[in-house]
């Protein structure tokens, strides 16, 4: 079921993954993800809804993965622990995560993976607990799942880890039910269910897009202090640029299923290669300086259905798009700091500033 | 149409706290007997002014948007809606200040009912309110409402679950503004989406402000959309408005540390270069 891996798809993407990882200077990439290609099963068989996307992160390093609802971002996460609905597979490329390709792992490889080298934490933390067991209880057996200690052991492993995750009275706590916690302190549950394992790459979808604001910032401070004291690599998705700012050194944003640039954050969001990128900034802050009550939003939609590959996929709602955008498939052009698959990477030099 | 200026004077609600839930914040797994989400509140709306209202969770601002549009009764003071109390006018005149007061939620996907298309669930309050003659006059203006909210008048025969949220939420606007209200309380209406469906959402409010006189309360817990889009910011903690005033006054030089942790709680863009540079390219 798995296609074979053709010899180079597309140069660019290669660059991109290479580029992409080069800057943040990390010798070993404890996870490199090539050519992924995710299908979905519909009346008409097998379309791509992720095609050819490829990253590479390496040990200790924080990665943000941006891009609309329907970029293909979730998806792209799911895949990394063998997570896909039903219906939805990999079909192209492989995940390779300290050299074992994940894409052809058994579910018993994944088991051991999930929670173990990957944590994953998701935007809902009312979804991902049990409602019907004490917190303290789930967050023991996860720790149990992944070493082996008995109950007793378990239990104090779980204190120390809400501890660690800042949870005050984590004794009361312990015998909560989750809805007995507030937004935030279930997300710290969840974190520390993702990390009972002591994994090297933390995986987290949207973990703050339900909480507020101080809640948030409290959540990615503490994200930021587990990274630094684990070395825990941090693969960050988000729709929100100012969070991705603040957590990620790396940023890879994704359009309609594809990878559209690779590079640093700071260079991505100051400088963007890529229209689509610039429009995401544009978009984010206009927020912050409008005072007239109107923001800049990008015309049209993200396509639903499939991408196409003779053309870029963006052209339809890009402010630079020429005949040549809809020619071909757009090459990936270096950029500051990375690469974007666009043929105007140099629109900036040419007519200035917009 | 003349729009009501809204004043909420020394408004409270607390909310009793059912026996045998036991909460474990607060002290002890006891705890008061009734929690305050609104504690001695006032405030008063300008005609066509837009009001954010920010803070944490909990903070009250919902209670207070509810309150302002009939849904919440005060424990103690009172709202006045065009200098009449909002209680006496929902006992005398019900129907015309359910009509008069909207309010739009977070999450359009549980304020829309799933088996009604969205024309029929437009069409529903002009009928209700009599503002249309018939009905198939309200499934007429019921499309025009939808090609005013920036959607295709074919997706009346739609149903809510075949909307994306950015669309559901149009759909709750365009059923909001149908019955012409006077005073739009839109609860955290922008929070599950996108950047740019939620631009989209913004300027269609800023529209319909330009189009016809509104008094709009904003709740939010983005400051920077509450600057983006008010006259006036009121700061909630607890059940109480701890600062009040001029939207860039109360961000760019807040007074209350609680103005002050809320803004350096929040994520920001780092700045673009002014200039750009030679070229993006860098070999």
């Amino acid at each position: 079921m798995t296609l074979p891996q053709s010899d180079s798809p597309a140069p660019g993407v290669s660059a991109a993954s290479g580029q992409g990882t080069a800057p943040a200077g990390s010798g070993h990439a404890l996870l490199s993800v090539r050519g992924l290609t995710i299908d979905a099963g519909g009346r008409d068989g097998f379309a791509p809804i992720v095609r050819d996307v490829s990253f590479g992160i390496g040990a200790g390093q924080a990665l943000g993965l941006i891009g609309e609802s329907g970029s293909g971002k979730t998806l792209t996460c799911m895949a990394l622990g063998g997570l896909l609905p039903r219906g939805v597979r990999v079909t192209g490329g492989e995940i390779l995560l300290n050299g074992t390709d994940l894409a052809q792992a058994s579910e018993r490889q994944l088991r051991r993976v999930r929670g173990g080298l990957i944590g994953f934490v998701f935007q809902d933390p009312g979804a991902a607990l049990d409602p019907l067991s004490p917190v303290g209880a789930q967050l023991a057996e996860v720790a149990r799942t992944h070493q082996a200690i008995g109950r007793a052991r378990a239990r104090s492993v779980a204190l120390k880890l809400m501890d660690e995750m800042e949870i005050p009275k984590a004794r009361d706590r312990y015998r909560a039910y989750p809805h007995e916690l507030s937004g935030g302190m279930k997300q710290r549950m969840c974190i520390a269910m993702a990390l009972a394992g002591n994994p090297r790459l933390l995986v987290a979808d949207e973990p703050t897009t339900a909480l507020d604001v101080t809640t948030e910032r409290a959540i990615l401070d503490l994200i930021g202090r587990l990274r630094a004291e684990r070395d825990l690599a941090l693969l960050l998705v988000t729709h929100s640029l100012p969070v991705a700012a603040l957590m990620t050194d790396q940023l890879r944003v994704m359009y309609a299923g594809e990878m559209v640039e690779a590079g640093g954050t700071a260079d991505c969001l100051a400088a963007p290669g890529h229209p689509y990128t610039e429009a995401l900034a544009e978009s984010a802050r206009s927020v912050e300086r409008s005072r007239d009550g109107r923001l800049v939003a990008i015309p049209g939609a993200v396509p639903g259905g499939v991408a196409a590959t003779d053309r870029c996929v963006f052209a339809p709602r890009c402010p630079y798009a020429t005949d040549q955008c809809v020619a071909g498939h757009p090459p990936w052009q270096p950029t500051r700091s990375g690469s974007a698959a666009c043929i105007h990477v140099d629109r900036a030099r040419k007519d200035g500033a917009r | 149409m003349t729009v009501a200026e809204v004043s909420v004077s020394r408004v409270s609600v607390a909310f009793r706290r059912r026996a045998g839930i036991p909460l474990l914040h607060g002290p002890g797994r006891r705890g008061p007997a009734a929690v305050a989400a609104l504690d001695d509140v006032s405030i008063d709306l300008r005609r066509h002014e837009t009001l954010a209202l920010v803070g944490e969770s909990g903070s009250g601002k919902t209670t207070l948007g509810r309150a302002i549009v009939g849904l919440q009764a005060p424990t103690s003071g009172q709202i006045l809606i065009g200098g009449q109390p909002l209680a006496h006018l929902l006992r005398t005149d019900f129907l015309r200040t359910r009509r008069r007061l909207q309010i739009i939620f977070q999450d359009p996907g549980s304020s829309l009912t799933p088996w009604m298309t969205v024309g029929k669930a437009i069409a529903e309050p002009l009928l209700k309110h009599k503002i249309a003659a018939s009905r198939a006059d309200a499934l007429r203006r019921a499309a025009e409402l939808l090609e005013l909210v920036g959607l295709s008048p074919a997706s009346a025969s739609r149903y809510p679950g075949d909307l994306s949220g950015g669309q559901r939420q149009r759909v709750a606007i365009a059923r909001a503004i149908s019955v012409q209200p006077e005073v739009l309380v839109c609860d955290e209406i922008t929070s599950g989406l996108d950047a740019s469906v939620r631009a989209r959402i913004v300027n269609l409010l800023a529209d319909i402000r330009s189009e016809r006189p509104l008094t709009q309360v904003f709740i939010t817990h983005d400051l920077h959309l509450a600057q983006a889009v008010s006259h006036r910011v009121a700061v909630l903690q607890a059940g109480r408005i701890v600062e009040i005033g001029d939207a860039a006054q109360v961000f760019e030089h807040p007074e209350h540390p609680y103005t002050r942790r809320l803004r350096a709680a929040q994520p920001t863009l780092p700045d673009p270069p002014e200039q750009p540079e030679e070229g993006p390219a860098r070999q």
